[in-house]
């Protein structure tokens, strides 16, 4: 059955059509700005980039990136401690507690458990 | 003659004159090596003479080195040194001949070590010339790159987000939500009730509230509202209620067969017709009893051709886990069984009841104030009703802004009103087209350098994160545009709804005069 059809059980009026449009328009609008805020927030970063002429920043920048294995490597321990922490929350809490239900809310429950003000 | 008298006189005559010379010659040489040599009475020539006291004298000392150092006292160059080798040869064999070419090859080789540096160093002066021309002109070209994305940025903020009035759609959503608080109390209280019956019954009692409290708006009322109600908010259009059904299946379990009805997915969606008997688990089986029963319980998808495209109902599915156990999203789509709550019911019976069969309830509704055109709340009720019992159920208010021209549609019939808002449109659309473009263009600039470049000299030291940077934000742009153009399908599909309604609506007046039938599009968007 075409979409026309159904239109004459339903006569879509311009304010049923209007009304509509807002509905649907919730997600991508949401969708759209969501996005947008990522992307101004990548030009801004970018700003940086520019910033290494000064030497002040080029130092901290050189800083930075003489310490990057050092800071990838205590993040990797980081993630692999937190990750143990989700399975292991997963499996003793899951059942019997939301937060836990599963591998995702866990980790983002463990994650939680890091901002002492918040317990 | 004594040797107070050794200095030649020059009154001698030229041929006493010479002898004396080399008589001279022959005692001066006498010394060399310390060693006293018997005076010869033979007249020759100065250089047989000389290699002729020497050789011996080299043949005793029996080392490179004397030779070395006669060399050097005696040529002063690879020339003599080259010249005195064939006698060298004759007199002092092979190994005293190759002693005097490989000094001669070491001097040269001096002079082209002394040529090479002269020669380096004065490249070393050009290339220090050049790089720091070099880098003066990449310092300038970094500049400019500033400059130029600080442009962008200035055009991004002014045109893309200063045209997102933030503060004022909270305000909006909040005055929305205060004024409706009464209504909204019931939804919100069944947000804690896990019963579908609840669900439904709390929706139906929040269209019948929503329908009361809220006048509608009609496109043509514009002129009619005076100002002590421009403030008030009105709905716009009707309340929809529909609900999403699932296909029953067949499942046999210790030996016996069950009629089950499973958890939401695309592919178990239901979309036949409902029976009007008062079973919402039963449905029309052919098209006659389809006409005559299921009016109002047709599966009915707005805005359908471009489904699942535009936006509909996403959630975070509870219960199904996707890969690792990750929640994964159900999207509901924006189809169902529907019914309009506050229009006239007429004919149509009214919406069945949820069934085991239903798996979620949507109520939606929007809110427009006229002193606030551009803003529109969106209130949807939304609840999941799982295969297990439950209900899992949320209230969403959101405020969007909606474009001019739907604007103008709705409250202004004046022409210079839709010439005003159509002419700040097109301003601010060719904003975002030249934001977008830069964007484009500065993106296409990057790469181009990477490619030059060369990906792996790219990302030395924290170059990756550059490139990294590039990538997220071509990926972005990437999104962001695929979401912008199914937003304008969405707009698009609108519009053509509102041409076929106005289609329509002339077919009916030209049906009821009696005339024939003529489509025409009476006024585009």
């Amino acid at each position: 059955m075409s979409a026309c059809n159904l239109l004459l059980y339903f006569p879509i009026t311009p304010e049923s059509a209007l009304f509509l449009l807002p509905l649907r328009s919730v997600v991508l609008y949401e969708r759209i700005t969501t996005w947008l805020s990522v992307a101004a927030f990548l030009y801004v970063l970018k700003i940086f980039r520019y910033l290494q002429l000064n030497a002040s920043m080029y130092l901290l920048w050189h800083t930075i990136a003489l310490a990057q294995f050092d800071l990838g490597t205590f993040l990797l321990m980081f993630t692999l401690v937190l990750i143990g922490y989700t399975v292991w929350g997963t499996l003793a809490f899951g059942f019997g507690s939301e937060g836990f239900s599963s591998l995702g809310a866990s980790f983002w429950s463990c994650l939680d458990m890091l901002q002492v003000s918040s317990y | 003659m004594g040797k107070s008298d050794s200095r030649p006189s020059m009154s001698k005559s030229p041929h006493e004159r010479h002898l004396q010379l080399a008589h001279l010659g022959a005692e001066q040489n006498r010394d060399i090596g310390g060693v006293k040599q018997a005076p010869s009475d033979q007249p020759q020539s100065s250089r047989h003479r000389d290699a002729k006291k020497v050789v011996p004298e080299l043949r005793r000392a029996g080392t490179t080195s004397s030779g070395r150092q006669w060399l050097r006292r005696r040529a002063s160059s690879f020339r003599a040194a080259l010249l005195a080798s064939p006698v060298m040869k004759r007199l002092g064999g092979w190994g005293k001949a190759r002693n005097v070419f490989r000094l001669g090859i070491a001097s040269k080789r001096k002079k082209w070590q002394v040529s090479e540096v002269a020669f380096f160093r004065t490249k070393k002066l050009l290339l220090h010339d050049a790089i720091v021309q070099l880098s003066e002109q990449r310092r300038k070209q970094f500049y400019l790159e500033l400059v130029k994305h600080v442009a962008f940025l200035a055009l991004f903020f002014a045109v893309v987000v200063g045209q997102l009035p933030v503060d004022q759609m909270l305000e909006r959503t909040l005055a929305v939500e205060s004024q409706m608080e009464s209504v909204l109390e019931a939804g919100t209280h069944v947000l804690q009730d896990t019963d579908a019956k609840g669900a439904w019954a709390a929706a139906m009692h929040l269209g019948s509230e929503v329908c009361m409290l809220l006048p509608s708006i009609h496109c043509t009322d514009c002129c009619s509202y005076n100002d002590s109600n421009a403030f008030a908010a009105y709905r716009m259009g009707e309340v929809r209620i529909r609900q999403v059904r699932v296909r029953p299946e067949m499942r046999r379990l210790f030996d016996k067969d069950f009629v089950v009805f499973p958890e939401f997915s695309h592919e178990a969606e239901e979309r036949r017709p409902l029976s009007a008997s008062g079973d919402p688990d039963t449905f029309c089986m052919d098209d006659t009893d389809a006409k005559s029963c299921a009016v109002a319980h047709l599966f009915l998808s707005d805005l359908s051709v471009l489904e699942p495209l535009h936006g509909s109902w996403l959630r975070l599915s509870r219960g199904r886990h996707g890969f690792m156990g990750l929640a994964s999203s159900l999207d509901f789509g924006t189809g169902g069984y529907t019914d309009f709550l506050c229009g006239d019911q007429g004919s149509r019976p009214p919406l069945l009841g949820v069934g085991t069969g239903t798996r979620a309830i949507a109520l939606e509704f929007s809110v427009v104030t006229p002193a606030t055109p551009e803003f529109v709340t969106s209130v949807q009720f939304f609840c999941q009703l799982e295969a297990i019992g439950n209900a899992v159920c949320e209230l969403r208010v959101a405020t969007i802004t909606v474009p001019m021209q739907i604007l103008s549609f709705l409250f202004a019939d004046s022409s210079e009103v839709i010439g005003w808002l159509f002419a700040l449109w097109s301003v601010v659309t060719s904003g975002k087209l030249i934001c977008f473009a830069l964007e484009v263009k500065l993106l296409h600039d990057e790469f181009k350098r990477i490619r030059i470049r060369g990906l792996a000299k790219s990302m030395d030291s924290l170059g990756w994160a550059w490139v990294a940077l590039e990538f997220a934000r071509a990926v972005v742009l990437c999104v962001v545009s695929v979401s912008i153009f199914r937003f304008l399908l969405l707009f698009t599909e609108v519009h053509n709804v509102l041409s076929f309604g106005r289609q329509q609506e002339l077919a009916d007046e030209e049906a009821s005069r009696g005339s024939e039938i003529i489509f025409a599009d009476t006024r585009p968007l």
